[in-house]
């Protein structure tokens, strides 16, 4: 075996690791033992403790004594495990995120966290625990090669491609998103919590403070909001401090963290949607946030900004479009609003929330008998309408050029622009309420995991004629736009293929070649996976011209000889699901019966 | 547009059955141990819930709508709040038949339809006939075959 080991400084930090986690319990259990072995424990306790240390050691010793990774001309490699032995080899096309966290003990020691994430996983598809910085950042760079020679089936294999510089974070704009990502949500968490702490002690104190009790909440919520707005600025500038996107190839890059620091990576090819997130306070200084969702994994997850990675975590709105547009080349276009009966059934809603609002006051009053000012919910009156406003103003949508966009939000306004060919299904809803208001919503159903967590692409209280042409408008763009994939995908590989002839069989007539090519093309690839091999095969001689012999064309996935040819037959099919029958240790079944 | 078979009107019927039942249980234990009104009450919750869901399946029969376009399965449902969803051929994963107890007494399949999608990843097709289940799962494998599929996601 010529496999890679970790770093050796994994040793004794996972030793470290692990008896932090473990001591506690050993000491504990001893002190519950204490009776029942008596005077015993005292010794045995070092013994106890000095044992698990030792087998701490034996076993992480063991461990990387086993871990080994390898990058073969297709798969990485990962051989591990002490007790029950795993192989597994990913397949570089299927490798969607490289992605290296260091803490500050990590980074002190000068080791990283490696975690490689494919397509369609829920998790990690492996964890490299621990390998030194420097390592860490091949890693990143060789496997991003090799995925990309895996992919695209480039004239120079291993060429590297230059790494520029999107995006970097300057003080000023970190001072900016500390005081925009102020949300009052954490707020009314921490006053929520706060009442349920210590209410009776709060009232005793409250009641015996020589000021009226409104004085005293009014500024406890000032304090309260004062807190939260502190602690979401410092966690903001924790998380994002010294940003710095850049592109290399058809893949992003970020860098940040103050204390543990991330590098991690987008790729652009599996972007489902770009959302701009712009609270009201963003929008007040001019300032947006771009977020990018990928299928199936959100990188960064699990930590603050759940969900969507921020690809830029703030700057000047005309910059973040920018970026945006460079990403995705969406139009620069006018979002349509709701018709206005949409606004009157805002104002109406809101009117309706006031008057029981004032309702359950003037209740509450008539049965303690204690003032609850119930008359107050008549501000309501002229607020409701301002709201009901600015509600229906932030609402927007257009199914632009290549792109539908959709809009919500007045607190956080969010803007989300997603490509036809991202379009998953179209989902047209109606409640008893909007049927009255001849009103309908449409949502947009991606494959990006912020979806799940409640970012949807959805245009709200549309004219119900208008929701109808929408939905059919994006569903037939969605077939426009991946008919037209197709066919520039076609040209591109003809093109190669014609390339390719002229220089791998100069004798041989390159017309003939892309005649082949198209014609192969036209029978169309099949993307799913109850499709049999069988069936799969002819389809994937799509890269025709390679050989002119016909026989060759046979050789297609399963092959474990086939380099690149296998690699090529898992592009055509289209399906990251699909190249999991190349080696990858989870086989899915090809009948589909699930 | 097609609509779903009738019997499907008796499964759904058959399932309000079941719920209402658990609720009257639930209010029959309460009661038990608080009101002590005795069987009348559950049983007047148990038959009053019944109608209220049985007229809501009625309705919601009379709704359901569902057709194979040229490009893509269009389904509309739903009593209270309209739902129509637009599903491409080209999105589909994979496509199931299945055939639930309460099904099978009545002779009824359901055929399930998967996407990739985060929201409506899978949408069901209920009231078909085993062999009409089967005929569209095979027609829709068929379609989604022939569809120009790109990326799944």
């Amino acid at each position: 075996m010529t496999g890679t080991k970790l770093h050796p400084v994994s040793i004794p930090y996972r030793v470290v690791q692990g008896g932090i986690g473990v001591l506690p319990l050993v000491i504990f259990g001893a002190i519950f033992a204490a009776p029942v072995v008596g005077g015993l424990s005292f010794v045995l306790l070092p013994v106890v403790i000095a044992l698990v240390i030792g087998a701490l050691i034996a076993w992480q010793v063991a461990y990387y004594r086993r871990f080994e990774y390898e990058l073969t001309p297709e798969t990485f490699d990962i051989r591990s495990g002490v007790i029950s032995r795993r192989n597994r080899e990913i397949p570089y096309a299927r490798i969607q995120n490289i992605d290296i966290s260091r803490n500050v003990v990590q980074r002190a020691l000068d080791v990283a966290e490696v975690r490689i994430e494919t397509a369609g996983g829920s998790q990690t598809e492996a964890t490299l625990r621990y390998v030194a910085y420097e390592e860490a950042k091949r890693l990143q760079n060789d496997l991003r090669r090799q995925k990309r020679d895996a992919e695209a089936d480039v004239e120079e294999p291993g060429a590297e491609e230059p790494e520029r510089t999107i995006y970097e974070i300057t003080a000023n704009d970190l001072v900016v998103l500390a005081v925009a990502s102020f949300d009052l949500r954490l707020a009314s968490a921490v006053f929520v919590l706060l009442s349920f702490a210590a209410p009776g002690v709060l009232v005793e104190v409250v009641a015996g403070l020589p000021v009226s009790p409104i004085v005293v909440v009014a500024a406890a919520l000032v304090l309260v909001v004062i807190g939260s707005a502190l602690l979401s600025g410092v966690g903001a500038v924790f998380n994002t401090y010294g940003f710095r996107l850049t592109q290399a190839g058809d893949e992003l890059r970020y860098e940040r963290g103050l204390i543990q620091r991330f590098d991690g990576t987008i790729p652009l090819d599996k972007v489902q949607t770009l959302a701009f997130r712009e609270n009201l306070l963003k929008r007040l200084f001019g300032y947006s946030t771009l977020a990018i969702e990928t299928a199936g994994y959100a990188p960064g997850r699990g930590d603050a900004n759940v969900g969507s990675e921020a690809a830029v975590p703030i700057a000047r709105r005309e910059r973040a479009w920018g970026i945006g547009r460079e990403i995705e080349a969406f139009p620069d276009v006018d979002l349509e609003r709701p018709p206005k009966r949409a606004r009157y059934r805002y104002v109406v809603r809101y009117l309706i929330g006031f008057a029981v609002l004032g309702g359950l006051l003037f209740a509450a009053e008539f049965l303690t008998g204690v003032e609850t000012y119930w008359y107050a919910a008549a501000v309501g009156l002229p607020i409701a309408p301002l709201a009901g406003h600015f509600k229906w103003k932030a609402r927007g949508y257009r199914a632009a050029e290549g792109y539908v966009l959709t809009r919500n939000g007045f607190w956080r306004q969010t803007t989300r622009v997603v490509p036809y060919y991202r379009v998953q299904n179209v989902i047209e809803t109606q409640t008893l309420f909007q049927r009255r208001w001849r009103l309908a919503s449409v949502a947009i159903d991606t494959a990006g995991t912020g979806s799940l967590i409640g970012g949807d692409s959805r245009a709200v209280d549309l004219d119900r004629e208008a929701a109808e042409r929408f939905r059919d408008t994006v569903a037939e763009r969605l077939q426009e736009s991946l008919i037209e994939r197709a066919r520039r995908k076609r040209l591109e590989r003809e093109a190669r293929a014609r390339r390719r002839a002229l220089r791998e069989r100069p004798l041989w007539d390159p017309d003939a070649a892309a005649l082949e090519g198209s014609r192969n093309g036209e029978r169309g690839r099949e993307a799913f996976d109850w499709v049999a091999e069988s069936d799969l095969s002819p389809a994937s001689t799509g890269r025709a011209g390679r050989s002119p012999d016909p026989g060759a064309e046979g050789a297609v996935s399963g092959d474990p000889q086939a380099d690149e040819e296998a690699t090529e037959s898992v592009e055509d099919t289209g399906d990251d699901e699909a190249s999991a029958d190349h080696g990858e240790r989870e086989v899915e079944d090809p009948d589909g019966e699930r | 547009m097609n609509s779903l078979h009738p019997r499907i009107r008796l499964v759904w019927i058959g399932q309000a059955a079941v719920s209402a039942a658990m609720f009257a249980l639930v209010v029959g234990v309460v009661d038990f141990f608080t009101l002590e009104i005795g069987l009348l009450l559950s049983g007047g919750v148990f038959l009053a819930l019944l109608v209220l869901f049985a007229i809501h399946s009625l309705l919601r029969y009379r709704v359901w709508r569902y057709e194979i376009r040229g490009d893509e399965l269009y389904l509309e449902r739903g009593v209270f709040t309209r739902v129509k969803t637009v599903v491409p051929f080209v999105r589909i994963q994979h496509v199931d038949a299945r055939r639930s107890p309460l099904e099978r007494l009545t002779g009824l399949a359901s055929t399930v339809v998967y996407t990739a999608g985060s929201r409506g990843a899978d949408v069901t097709v209920p009231g078909l006939t085993p062999t009409g289940a089967d005929d569209l799962q095979a027609r829709l494998k068929r379609l989604a075959t022939e569809a120009e599929g790109d990326d799944a996601v």
